[in-house]
């Protein structure tokens, strides 16, 4: 299902949305063997713990859930004070026009910074959910000119404030 | 602005390098959390049962190497593993996700006098 744009003043505006639920199947424990064995790799190549994983993946559905309603929030409205930017590409900007649901994709319009106003013949772009969580992806709004988006690391410092361990994801960088 | 090494790019590019979607790492935690209890109850009745050794086998340099049961901590979830070869005793932590999954089995030893 792709949300389209529709008139500012959405009823969605400000809401938490229902978010589909995560798509759980059946794995044979050969498969979960490997993943536990690629993960504990990982988590002792940078010092981590199983735990850590646990609390990442918590607070990471936190971020998600908080970006992927602002996300929703903006393909309905295209309200032009909201953009996203590229961390690495400060170039460009991008209208979110669509969001698709089901695979997690956000449709977006790629300008030059240049421009004056929105131009109808933008390129399409489209980046995945997990992109503006980690950040690659950030929304700003220029109403209130800091970075709106809420990511993994917003939420991990908004936990940290109500006395969550933050620390462990900073270490091994 | 986002640290370019910073440690949830790192676990991003570890589940695309090992072709991992991240909701196969959430479904993987639900599993182990749910396995734990049970887990844990064959844990204690290991440790309640002092005049029997636990151990499991794992084949290193095509050698079998018997791993013994020492111990298990409860908040990192790990278990506590002696290595008896002919080079000594080694100790070892496993994550109790190798035994939830079926990976290490336990199997008691020999009476003890």
């Amino acid at each position: 299902m792709i949300e389209r744009g529709c008139q500012s003043g959405s009823p969605l505006y400000g809401r938490d949305l229902e978010l589909p639920d995560m798509d759980i199947h059946e794995v044979d424990s050969d498969r979960l063997i490997y993943l536990t064995e690629s993960l504990l790799e990982f988590t002792a190549d940078y010092g981590f713990t199983f735990n850590d994983i646990t609390l990442f993946c918590w607070i990471r559905q936190k971020a998600k859930a908080a970006v992927e309603v602002e996300i929703r929030h903006m393909a309905k409205t295209r309200d032009p004070r909201m953009i996203v930017r590229k961390h690495d590409d400060m170039d460009y900007f991008f209208q979110i026009t669509g969001y698709d649901i089901e695979n997690q994709i956000v449709i977006m319009k790629k300008f030059p910074i240049s421009t004056q106003s929105f131009d109808r013949q933008g390129r399409l772009e489209k980046a995945a959910l997990e992109e503006f969580i980690s950040g690659k992806y950030q929304i700003w709004n220029y109403r209130d000119p800091r970075m709106f988006c809420v990511t993994l690391e917003d939420a991990l410092y908004t936990d940290s404030e109500n006395g969550l361990t933050n620390g462990c994801y900073h270490q091994g960088g | 602005m986002k640290n370019k090494d910073h440690v949830y790019e790192k676990f991003i590019d570890f589940l695309e390098t090992q072709k991992i979607d991240i909701n196969q790492i959430e479904e993987l935690i639900d599993a182990r959390k749910a396995g734990i209890p049970e887990f844990e109850r064959e844990i204690a009745k290991m440790q309640s049962n002092s005049s029997i050794d636990y151990f499991f086998e794992r084949k290193i340099l095509n050698e079998m190497d018997k791993m013994y049961f020492c111990g298990y901590d409860p908040v990192s979830k790990k278990v506590i593993l002696r290595d008896s070869t002919r080079y000594g005793n080694n100790f070892e932590l496993f994550d109790c996700a190798l035994f939830i999954f079926g990976k290490h089995q336990f199997q008691p030893e020999t009476q003890k006098s």
